[in-house]
């Protein structure tokens, strides 16, 4: 287990830290962006002494990450209300849904780009208007903007010029080309929550955030961000459930609905396995059914708790050179058949070695 | 001061590690060009024990591949992630020291930081704000050469605390004329060789005098804001700057001041409120080296 | 006609003898302002009505008419207003 990953479980540890210790959790913590999460939990109430040099680093992302905070929310109203004038409705997904509900996570997490789901039909009108607003998108070669419009769930990235915040436009939270899941779009968009009196702003509710940020994680093939969505996971589980006596039925169901079964039982299994989080027992019975097959179970046991760990070099080792090349295979497979994935990365590889 | 063949090593395998006033950089490379300049540049600076905590791990690297051999580049990683584009070989040593200054201003804010070049007397420092282009390395590499100490010709590091300036004493980076002018006027000075086709034009470092490199861990007060301005055949002088603008450009001029919000409206408030502000209209560095000395015996 | 004239919550401001410079904690905006407009959102900061700063300005600048005062203070809102450091709700009283 990395450094970073035992001291989240147990800050106590900090007490028997060298200048090395410390060195090395602050960079694996850098690397894993969580280090604001980690200055967190290692400063709020002042609980542990924390020595001078590390301290000032811890400090230095708690500053950064509420400053980046206060400019999401600014940056979400601005957004949201462009897309209103045209009665658009801008559901926000992730890391800026977070933000906008006031989770206590969300005061320590970076974002790179705000996500949005709009209707399929309204993403030719969104991207115009937010066009005139200065949102371009950034400069891509033909093939990665085809890929982007046709396959995958998104038109590529839109970024604002003058203040370089990155939008991510999706209609769906899966590439059209996932083979296993049959997300209907209207399951999503007929659910939505709205913030506070405003019309125009939305977020999934509850149990979708969680399903839906549990997708992106398990269909993904690239995991540099792996740990901190992982946590991400657990804390949405502890926030809802903790208020609600009817979150995990509601889970169960639209996992079921949704087609996401697997995605739930992995989910639910991870954040118990790894960042031990207490999972009520009769959530665990109702999970057992949709566990996968003994072998695929055993591989994907290995792959996952080998591959959520600080992307550093002081964490790589042969077991997880091994996972990041299963999974990474898994995700591609999951989300665009081989007949097209094939040519797909192939073109992608031809195009590496040009530049 | 630690030797060549020592540093050689280090720098290829373990890295060394150099304390350059509030941070300390774990640097490696195996690049010979960038070594060498590296070891002329910091040889008498302070190493630290392996022991240490240091705060920036930063490597240059030659990518693999095809880019290794045809137009060969250099990348700089800062742990492991290289947050930019490669340049070529040859610009390999000003891309660490720029590099060193990215580190600075996206992760230390645990203090104010200024574009600006930082010079002192005694403890009495002078900031220097001002973009590029308007002749402040050079006015800076002058002073410099003529008594003042360097704390850094480009980041004024403030503490949040208390508002005084920590040295990082670097080479100052003279661009395209300025080379030739700060070299006939100060003969002495020790200048790597030119850098040429950068972004910034003809690049070449002046290495930091020993006085300035010893003192590298004594922060001073600011005691004057000056604002340079180089114009032909003036005769040099301080015009008194009002206070609310020298803040505004001040901070315009910070690197992180809209992250830190408002701990450091009230530094950058309480520097302005005891500083002298002034504009510095200027052609002949001579006159402005006696200026500026006049300008803190003053005090 | 009375003016309600609410402040922005969550300002920083520094006064110096050439000007007031004001940091908007909600917005992250930072302003320059001439002394009197500094002066004006100083005292409404502390709570003063409109009227008590007019008559405090008239004090402290006799060298000024009334009519004079009033427009400074006019122009000083409207740059406050401008900047979203203060907002000016006029409504007509019968």
């Amino acid at each position: 287990m990395s450094l970073l990953l035992t001291t989240i479980l147990q800050p106590s540890l900090i007490n028997s830290f060298n200048s090395k210790d410390w060195e090395l959790l602050i960079r694996q913590a850098r690397s894993a962006q969580l280090l604001s999460y980690l200055a967190n939990l290692l400063t709020i109430d002042n609980v542990f002494e924390i020595p001078f040099k590390a301290k000032q680093h811890l400090e230095a992302a708690l500053i950064f990450s509420k400053k980046q905070k206060s400019n999401v929310t600014a940056e979400c109203d601005r957004i949201s209300k462009i897309l209103s004038d045209i009665g658009i409705k801008s559901i926000f997904l992730k890391g800026a849904a977070y933000s906008l509900i006031q989770l206590p996570l969300s005061d320590y997490r970076l974002l790179s780009d705000i996500d949005i789901m709009i209707n399929k039909s309204e993403l030719a009108k969104a991207e115009n208007i937010l066009f005139n607003h200065g949102w371009f998108s950034e400069s891509l070669t033909d093939y990665d903007n085809m890929y982007y419009r046709k396959w995958s769930h998104e038109i590529p990235p839109l970024k604002h010029i003058k203040r370089q915040t990155v939008l991510d436009l999706h209609h769906n939270i899966l590439p059209i080309t996932t083979i296993n899941s049959h997300i209907e779009e209207s399951a999503l968009h007929n659910n939505i929550v709205a913030i506070n009196k405003s019309q125009y702003t939305y977020v999934l509710p509850s149990h979708l955030m969680l399903l839906h940020s549990a997708a992106h994680l398990f269909y993904e093939s690239e995991f540099n961000k792996g740990l901190r969505d992982l946590i991400d996971i657990k804390e949405l589980f502890l926030s809802f459930s903790s208020g609600d006596d009817e979150y995990c039925n509601k889970l169960i169901i639209y996992a079921k609905e949704l087609g996401l079964e697997r995605t739930l039982f992995y989910a639910m299994r991870y954040i118990e396995q790894i960042l031990k989080c207490e999972l009520p027992s009769n959530l665990k019975i109702e999970l057992l059914p949709f566990s996968p097959p003994k072998a695929i179970l055993f591989l994907m046991d290995f792959s996952f708790k080998n591959i959520f760990i600080p992307f550093h070099s002081s964490c790589y080792t042969k077991r997880f050179e091994i996972s990041k090349t299963i999974l990474y295979w898994r995700g591609h497979l999951l989300r665009m058949p081989l007949r097209l994935l094939v040519p797909h990365l192939t073109r992608k590889f031809f195009m590496q070695l040009k530049s | 001061m630690i030797s060549k063949e020592v540093f050689n090593k280090r720098i290829k395998t373990d890295g060394v590690n150099i304390e350059l006033g509030p941070f300390s950089f774990n640097i490696k490379t195996t690049i010979p060009n960038a070594i060498e300049e590296a070891y002329i540049n910091y040889k008498d600076h302070e190493f630290l024990d392996a022991n240490k905590f240091i705060d920036f791990h930063i490597s240059l690297e030659r990518p693999k591949g095809i880019r290794r051999w045809i137009k060969p580049n250099v990348e700089f990683y800062f742990d492991g992630h290289s947050p930019f584009k490669p340049l070529p070989l040859p610009q390999a040593y000003p891309m660490l020291e720029w590099g060193m200054n990215w580190c600075i201003a996206n992760y230390g804010h645990y203090f104010l930081i200024i574009h600006a070049a930082v010079v002192a007397k005694g403890n009495k420092a002078i900031l220097l704000p001002a973009p590029q282009g308007s002749g402040k390395s050079t006015l800076c590499a002058a002073l410099v050469n003529s008594g003042w100490r360097l704390f850094s010709d480009e980041l004024a590091i403030i503490s949040l605390k208390d508002a005084s300036v920590f040295p990082c004493v670097r080479p100052v980076s003279l661009k395209n004329e300025s080379i030739n002018i700060i070299k006939s006027r100060f003969p002495d000075a020790r200048l790597m060789p030119s850098v040429h086709d950068t972004t910034k034009g003809t690049v070449s470092l002046m290495m930091p005098g020993l006085e300035s490199v010893k003192q590298g861990n004594c922060p001073a007060k600011i005691s004057a804001i000056v604002f340079p301005k180089y114009q032909l055949e003036v005769n040099g002088k301080f015009e008194v700057k009002d206070k609310s603008q020298t803040f505004i450009e001040l901070i315009q001029n910070s690197f992180n001041y809209h992250v830190i919000s408002n701990q450091s409206f009230n530094i950058a408030g309480d520097i302005v409120e005891s500083a002298y502000c002034y504009e510095y209209i200027y052609s002949d560095l001579t006159k402005a080296i006696l200026d500026f000395d006049s300008l803190v015996d003053l005090d | 006609m009375m003016e309600n004239i609410t402040i922005a919550g969550n300002l920083f401001i520094r006064c110096f003898s050439d000007g007031v410079v004001v940091f908007n904690g909600a917005t992250g905006d930072t302003h320059k302002l001439d002394v009197l407009t500094g002066k004006i959102l100083y005292y409404l900061e502390s709570s003063m009505s409109i009227d008590n700063i007019k008559s405090t300005l008239e004090i402290e600048m006799p060298e000024q008419s009334i009519v004079d005062i009033d427009e400074y203070i006019g122009k000083s809102l409207n740059m406050l207003h401008e900047y979203s450091l203060v907002v000016v709700d006029e409504r007509r009283v019968e």
